[in-house]
């Protein structure tokens, strides 16, 4: 298979935003990091990589939309109500700057 | 006259804090004095927190509102603070955004969405972002709307590589943007940048871009903008710290040889900052102890309670030694506090208020703690309480402390409060100037006779302190005899009690009066504001809005709250018919201190109880209410 | 000049009921003392409340005497300040195990040096006879009104687990032995823990003398190989024996050195570690200030502050 990269648009109702490989930022949900490439993209961005995102695995999920991790079962309520049920968040890694003691 | 006003919102941990600094710098780089605040929750990641920001070519007191733009790069923000963006002034958002009801967003709390639902069921609207974006517009505020996403996307295009991190590029763009319609040059935002991210370089880059396109984006799109001047001072080297900061500066320079903690907002901070500046050099200290750094042990411990026993064994044995804490860890202390009286250990206690009761909102300011702290521990327990009013008297406090503790073996309450703890100022060299207080350590004896007696009567009740390990001695939390042995005897038992209450009054006779309150403004003003702690720079900003207007009014700012001052404070009140406290308690504590030690009665109260800190134009709102209606008591509740 | 026992000795009368086993421990305390030859005046003694911890008063030495299960926080605040004093804590097991628990594991995880000395009688004997940590469930002592319904700490195991690098156990009426073990605890570097049985003949008449005679018995008359000193990571075989020796507390009750880890460094030494120059200026001895002023300005110190208009 010949790699051609992440192209800067998404293709037939595909992107990163319902890509399985990628981390959708937690605050930011608009850009993210696709494990794959292993670099920040954007949701609407597509590559030939993209793995179709789905709840099927007994695993932890992340819901964009009510920002909260999920267990499988509760990632299925979520997913039938169309919110956005990721595999997991993006947080940067320099996030310590930013949170104050509390 | 400049004097700007304005907020950045986001999520916690989504970028404020860089924001909100960079924003500060950037006034500062150009010449003007600044203040800002954070605001948040109680949360590691995710609730909505804010920076407020004022920006003066004069002094930089006190928050106000409305403010002059608010930066609201997520919907929550938007909607937070709909009410805080005067007529005039900008509201920048993403453009993204304006679909986002505020009824979905889960970060936000519910009472604020409810009452959100009626604001804008009343005016047949749903309660989006795009809503309160046409309901500021029609109040006569600029909105910007930015396509971030796509700014974002240009940001990484232009750099090739990575970004580094998401969050701080976001909000650079929208501080940028923010900064734009103020006049705020590029060049100064780029110093700015690179003043906050200049050790960085992966972080500084993209930021750097960021902010050209973000300001190329508002050039093109909202046209000219004068140019803010420069102001007045330039040219110098100046400090950007926040309250925490400056008391652990003061502790450090001032002579604290042994600090203890227990993880607690808004206090935590503090402590950090003396670890990382627990080995570093101390000018003419290190040469005399031919150290290249001077060591301070720091440390976390088990609990308040062992916080607080440590640093009176460290101080027992000879150490400067501080804690610092907040009200529910003092309240783990107090029977610690009751030993050091009986003791006589000299320790200071920092004492950053919160509000309460209980657990409270640990996140948030308030002036609770102030009887808490003068009749802290059991039995007849009299200690020096100072409340200070902003950074610098923080500063001179924190030193003052610690003199007053090992020159009369007290301990010390210093008071302040999460607003000042999380406010940063700028400050200049003539600010903190450490020499303006001489660092005394009190009656000290190294080498005591082999019959040194620990607690030995004395005309002014201080007794000759020598540290542990120094000669055969008891220090003794029994009522003891002047060796220290434990005694039950009625006549040993009067005579100590007489002692520490001798040694009270020393303390009172001692501090020089204009240490104990300060009296602002004209002497003869009739109208007098009452008031301890970080309302201080409120009431001043306040005073001055007042003046113009015609109003007359003194401040009697109360600087030491133990031992009360009581003659000073009588001396100063004016009419007490006109006499106002300004309090963010409920119970009008300042004010019962009043009535208990002067006979005067307070008839007219400001109170701050939403756990915010107290704005300028609310004093000036409360004052002329109490003048104009006879209004007994004001409640004032800006801040989101 | 040699001191003797007596030199420890104070003029305030000793104020226990007649038969308590703190005699015993205090007279094993004073010839401790005088064997090492520590001068009082670096001798620091620390109590909390309790009949145990009033010994401040009767040891010589530069002592304090603190509230109610505190004299662990207060005891490693005098030594974090001034390293070189010789620092001995004194207390019951209600103090130092039940109002104090939180500071006794604290301590073992910090591994400052002091010498934890628990006077364990089981009871609170000062406000008449409650129970006390260390006293076993079901047994109803004749302070008691019905028996104990709650059961008792393993000190031993809770020192272990809590890090402290010397842990033994004595007997209050065996004045010679004890005294050799307060010797090695004071001798050892870092948070030494010696657990005394002690009977408390006023309160206490279920662990009477008789009942701790019956049972105890010398960990190196037993077993004159008994050698529970970890020298290394060779040693960590030894670890399985010394646990079951330290659980063991019924028909049997071993006394003598159960532990003792020669390898962890102190609190001071990683204070040293971190910041040389700490035990050369300690924070209770070095000076803080040149000719009474602050010996720097903020601005010299904290740069990473500091911005150029």
């Amino acid at each position: 298979m010949i790699e051609i990269g992440v192209i800067k648009k998404s293709r037939d109702g595909l992107g990163c935003f319902n890509c399985a490989n990628w981390l959708p930022h937690a605050h930011y949900p608009f850009a993210g990091y696709c494990t794959v490439w292993d670099e920040v993209t954007f949701e609407d961005y597509y590559c030939s990589r993209h793995a179709r995102m789905n709840v099927d695995a007994d695993r932890f999920y992340w819901c964009a939309t009510c920002k909260v991790r999920l267990t499988r079962e509760d990632a299925l309520t979520h997913w039938t109500l169309g919110h956005r049920v990721v595999r997991g968040a993006y947080v940067d890694p320099d996030v310590r700057d930013e949170i104050y003691e509390g | 006259m400049v004097d700007l006003s304005f907020i950045i919102g986001g999520p916690q941990g989504g970028g404020v804090e860089s924001a909100g600094q960079i924003a500060l710098k950037a006034f500062v780089v150009k010449g003007y004095n600044v203040l800002g605040t954070r605001e948040y929750h109680s949360n590691i990641m995710g609730a909505h927190s804010y920076y407020h920001v004022r920006v003066r070519d004069g002094p930089a007191r006190a928050l106000k509102t409305p403010v002059d733009l608010v930066v609201a790069i997520d919907a929550e923000s938007v909607l937070t603070h709909i009410s805080d963006v005067g007529k005039g002034g900008y509201l920048v958002y993403d453009l993204d955004s304006v679909d986002v009801d505020a009824t979905k967003i889960a970060s936000m709390e519910p009472s604020l969405r409810s009452r959100l639902r009626r604001f804008f069921a009343d005016m047949n609207m749903k309660p989006t972002v795009g809503s309160a974006v046409k309901v500021l517009e029609e109040r006569g505020v600029r909105t910007v709307g930015l396509p971030l996403k796509d700014m974002l996307k240009k940001v990484s295009d232009t750099l090739g590589t990575p970004i580094a991190s998401i969050a701080k590029t976001v909000n650079v763009i929208g501080l940028t943007a923010g900064l734009y319609t103020q006049g705020v040059s590029l060049q100064h935002i780029v110093k700015a940048v690179e003043a906050q991210f200049g050790r960085r370089p992966k972080i500084l880059a993209p930021n750097i871009t960021a902010a050209r396109v973000a300001f190329e984006f508002m050039e093109q799109n909202i046209g000219n903008i004068p140019e803010l001047p420069d102001g007045p001072h330039r040219g110098r080297v100046r400090m950007i710290a926040s309250g925490n900061e400056v008391v652990a500066m003061a502790k450090v320079v001032g002579g604290l040889t042994f600090e203890t903690f227990y993880p607690i907002t808004p206090a935590s901070d503090e402590a950090f900052y003396i670890e990382e500046n627990k080995y570093v050099e101390l000018g003419e200290l290190s040469e005399k102890l031919e150290l290249d750094k001077i060591p301070i042990a720091v440390l976390q411990t088990e609990d308040e309670i062992a916080a607080i026993n440590m640093a009176i064994g460290a101080a027992a044995a000879g150490a400067r030694a501080a804690t610092s804490t907040s009200g529910p860890g003092f309240s783990l202390m107090n029977e610690a506090i009751s030993m050091a009286v009986e003791m006589e250990i000299p320790v200071v206690i920092t004492l950053w208020m919160r509000a309460g009761p209980s657990t409270g909102i640990a996140t948030r300011t308030g002036q609770q703690d102030l009887l808490h702290a003068i009749f802290s521990g059991h039995g007849d327990t009299p200690k020096i309480v100072i409340a200070s009013g902003d950074h610098v008297e923080a500063f001179y406090d924190a030193i003052k402390a610690f003199n007053w503790a090992e020159e009369f073996q007290t301990p010390v309450v210093h008071l302040l409060d999460k607003y000042i703890a999380s406010t940063i100022t700028v400050l200049d060299e003539w600010d903190l100037d450490p020499h303006k207080v001489s660092i005394s350590r009190g009656l000290r004896i190294e080498n005591p006779p082999e019959d040194y007696r620990r607690y030995e009567v004395t005309d002014n009740g201080i007794s000759p302190f020598a540290p542990l390990g120094s000669a055969p001695m008891l220090f003794s939390s029994l009522e003891h005899d002047e060796h220290g042995f434990a005694s039950e005897d009625p006549v040993d038992r009067e005579a100590m009690v007489e002692k520490r209450l001798r040694k009270f009054e020393t303390i009172a006779r001692s501090i020089p009066e204009e240490e104990k309150i300060a009296l602002h403004g004209d002497p003869s003003a009739r109208v007098t504001i009452v008031s301890f702690g970080s309302t201080k720079q409120a009431i001043l900003s306040a005073m001055e809005e007042l003046e113009r207007e015609g109003v007359r009014v003194k401040f009697l700012q109360l600087r030491i709250l133990s031992p009360f001052p009581s003659k000073a404070v009588m001396d100063a009140v004016g009419d007490p018919e006109l006499l106002i406290s300004v309090e963010a308690n409920a119970i009008g504590q300042l004010a019962l201190l009043l009535r208990a030690y002067t006979g005067i009665e307070v008839k007219h109260f400001i109170q701050k109880l939403n756990a915010r800190p107290l704005y300028d134009v609310e004093v000036v709102y409360g004052v002329k209410r109490i003048l104009g209606e006879g209004a007994r008591r004001v409640v004032v509740s800006g801040g989101a | 000049m040699v001191r003797r026992w007596a030199d420890y000795k104070t003029e305030a009368w000793v104020q226990w009921c007649p038969g308590c086993g703190d005699f015993g421990i205090l007279a094993a305390i004073h010839r401790a003392l005088a064997e090492l030859d520590i001068d009082p005046r670096r001798l620091v003694v620390v109590g909390g409340i309790g009949c145990s911890s009033r010994s401040v008063y009767y040891v010589r030495g530069s002592n304090v005497h603190v509230i109610h299960g505190r004299s662990i926080p207060v005891a490693s605040g005098v030594k974090l300040a001034n390293p070189e004093l010789e620092v001995v804590v004194v207390g019951g097991d209600g103090d130092l195990l039940g109002i104090g628990g939180g500071h006794f594991t604290a301590l073992g995880r910090r591994n400052i040096d002091l010498t934890i000395l628990l006077f364990d009688n089981s009871v609170y004997g000062l406000t008449k006879g409650q129970a006390g940590p260390t006293l076993p469930v079901g047994v109803k002592t004749k302070a008691l009104p019905y028996p104990n319904v709650q059961d008792r700490v393993n000190p031993l195991i809770l020192a272990y687990a809590s890090g402290y690098t010397f842990i033994a156990r004595g007997y209050a009426y065996h004045v010679n032995q004890l005294k050799d073990l307060i010797k090695a605890g004071i001798e050892h570097r870092g948070s030494a823990f010696i657990d005394i049985l002690q009977p408390c003949p006023t309160y206490n008449d279920m662990m009477t003398k008789e009942w701790y005679e019956e049972r105890i018995y010398y960990l190196n008359e037993e077993d004159p190989l008994w050698d529970p000193r970890i020298r290394g990571p060779e040693d960590h075989v030894k670890i399985p024996r010394i646990v079951e020796k330290m659980l063991e507390f019924g028909d049997r009750i071993p006394l003598g050195i159960l532990y003792q880890d020669l390898t962890k460094t102190t609190l001071e030494d990683r204070f040293e570690q971190q910041m040389p120059g700490y035990r050369k200026a300690p924070p209770a001895l070095r000076p803080i200030s040149v000719n009474g002023r602050a010996p720097v300005h903020p601005f010299k110190v904290f740069k990473d502050k500091l911005i150029e208009t």
